[in-house]
């Protein structure tokens, strides 16, 4: 384990050492500050925007949610309530949009007919509707299933 | 009237009064009262706490160690094909001089297997590594922000690893839809960053290598000591973020794999879309060759005997139909049949060496890639072409006319088209 920690570890930091001395020495001058600070860019955007709108989109979510279906039986912690479909739905819906959106916003500008040739917004909508239905169908197979498997006894919320 | 303002002890939150000064003292009044913990170093024991306090606090489940080993595992996989595959696509597009000559012709689907599985892994990324970061968010919060030099270093290589996989990611996604909002070089920071995220990525590996062997499996240590009940919870969340990897997958890798094509939704590319069926990536209006370039147009072939080709002549060769994908660096490919005349016999016909390497030359005025060098494996291969037609008919101006290069297992942008020359290099 330890050798292969070191090894893991050393080979690490030769690709990495590697990387930084390409970015120097293989780019215009200008280049390094510039992806320093769009890799600075990516991670706030990421750390200070998309991850804080998704905890409180799962805090919104999960308690009134529970509050109405219920928290599903003790070992459960949820997943038998349905709770976890509506998760699934919303990452999936959620994804599909992040993929859709350059091709959302770049539609009609591609640099010749043959680039995004597809009308995106309708197929992203499309998406979203498959994504909700299949959600909204899975919800109550979900829940059933969940107290089909309640061990007996198992006082029912 | 003013207010007398009674000087308190400095302690947050004490109203006494501060200890009198002891008789005869020099230098300032004492700031603390009595009370024995009352003192500066007190002061900051508190104020520590209460900052503890203030970090968030993250009451959902699932920001655990056993979660990450999951889905690390499935984004390690996806990153490490993305890497592997980028560096072929490197090494094809840009040979070093010593494999030039010598890079592999088969498979001819190769690249367009290598290219789209490229992109589709890239895409197949982003789902896990929101999920992943999720995961460990709380992480960002641990207190003191800096526990040592061991700890600085951590947390410095695991912004690197973040920072360069989200900025690889997003620079692969717009670069697929052919956006470049950034002032960098694509080619050069996506293949210069490739290096230095695979490198943290190992050297993350390393670091918390026991973390993950203790939540390799379920019935693993560290796994055990979580809450059993958060067991089901988790697989649900895997399952959706499972759902999703699936999801995005099967509506853009249409672009590349012919089956899922019905399905190809959120691809930039319909491959069956185009003049004579198939994409294109400049025309030949963007690499500004006009119409009289192209009317007294001839094939200069450069070499030990050197000659010239007018397009009838060139026709009246002897002619070769195959059936070649065109793969582009973008992730798209298409297969089409290609009618023309061999590389190889043009060469003999020139008396080029076996092992000559060549330089062709496009009309082409604007953009990159308009003089390029094919290695020996490619020109002497019977299945690379100069070709004059595609499907049947004659090339469109978009397509190259009146010549182009097509070779087997080779990137889309080396398939030089409008092509005037062909120089033996010796």
């Amino acid at each position: 384990m330890t050798a292969l920690r070191w090894t893991l570890g050393t080979a690490g930091a030769v690709l990495l050492g590697i990387g930084g001395w390409l970015l120097v020495t293989e780019t215009r001058e200008d280049t390094v500050p510039q992806v320093l600070l769009w890799l600075a860019g990516a991670v706030a955007v990421h750390d200070g925007l998309l991850v804080p709108l998704v905890l409180l989109a799962g805090l919104a979510l999960r308690r009134p949610y529970h509050n109405a279906y219920g928290k599903g039986d003790a070992a459960g912690a949820g997943a038998s309530s349905g709770y976890g479909v509506l998760r699934g739905g919303l990452i999936v819906g959620g994804c599909l949009t992040l993929i859709a959106l350059p091709l959302l916003l770049r539609q009609g500008q591609g640099r010749n007919p043959t680039a995004l040739p597809l009308d995106y917004a309708t197929n992203w909508q499309l998406l979203l509707a498959v994504t909700f239905a299949v959600t909204l169908a899975l919800l109550p197979v979900r829940r059933l299933w969940g107290l089909a498997r309640r061990p007996r006894g198992t006082p029912r919320e | 009237m003013t207010v007398e303002t009674v000087p308190t002890c400095a302690y947050p939150g004490c109203t006494n009064a501060p200890e009198p000064p002891a008789p005869g003292a020099q230098g300032p009044a004492p700031r603390y009262c009595r009370h024995p913990e009352h003192n500066a170093l007190g002061a900051i024991r508190i104020s520590r706490a209460k900052r503890q306090q203030r970090k968030p606090r993250f009451r959902g489940q699932l920001h655990d160690p056993r979660t990450a080993t999951v889905i690390g595992r499935w984004l390690g996989a996806a990153v490490l094909v993305c890497f592997v595959t980028g560096v072929v696509s490197h090494v094809l597009q840009e040979p070093p001089g010593a494999v030039a000559d010598r890079l592999p012709t088969r498979p001819v689907w190769g690249y367009r297997f290598s290219q789209g599985l490229h992109v589709a892994s890239g895409i197949a990324a982003v789902p896990l590594l929101l999920a992943k970061l999720w995961a460990v968010y709380p992480r960002l919060f641990v207190f003191p922000p800096v526990q040592g030099v061991r700890h600085a270093l951590e947390r410095f290589s695991v912004a690197v690893l973040v920072s360069s996989v989200l900025l690889e990611l997003f620079l692969g996604l717009l670069n697929i839809v052919q956006w470049y909002p950034w002032p960098f070089s694509f080619r050069q920071v996506h293949w210069a960053l490739a290096w230095v995220m695979v490198g943290a990525l190992l050297l993350h590996l390393a670091v918390k290598a026991p973390l993950i062997a203790a939540h390799w499996r379920h019935r693993s240590p560290g796994t055990r000591q979580l809450p059993a009940g958060d067991a089901p919870d988790r697989r649900s969340l895997l399952l959706g973020v499972g759902a999703a990897v699936g999801a995005v997958t099967v509506v853009t890798a249409g672009q590349a794999f012919t089956p899922l094509r019905p399905l190809n939704l959120l691809a930039p590319r319909q491959p069956d879309h185009g003049s004579q069926g198939l994409p294109i990536n400049r025309t030949a209006a963007q690499a500004r060759v006009s119409a009289t370039a192209v009317r007294d147009w001839q094939l200069r072939v450069a070499g030990p005997r050197p000659y010239t080709l007018t397009l009838s002549e060139l026709a009246r060769l002897p002619q070769h139909t195959e059936e070649l994908p065109i793969a582009c660096v973008e992730g798209w490919s298409a297969s089409a049949h290609w009618e023309g005349v061999r590389v190889r016999d043009l060469l003999d016909r020139a008396g080029a060496p076996h092992d000559a390497r060549l330089r062709i030359v496009s009309l082409q005025r604007a953009g990159a890639y308009g003089v390029t060098e094919m290695g020996a494996s490619y020109a002497r291969d019977p299945l690379t072409l100069l070709a004059l037609r595609v499907n049947g008919r004659v090339l469109s101006a978009d397509h190259g006319y009146p010549a182009r290069i097509i070779a087997p297992n080779r990137p889309g942008v080396l398939q030089t088209k409008w092509v005037s020359r062909i120089e033996v290099l010796t």
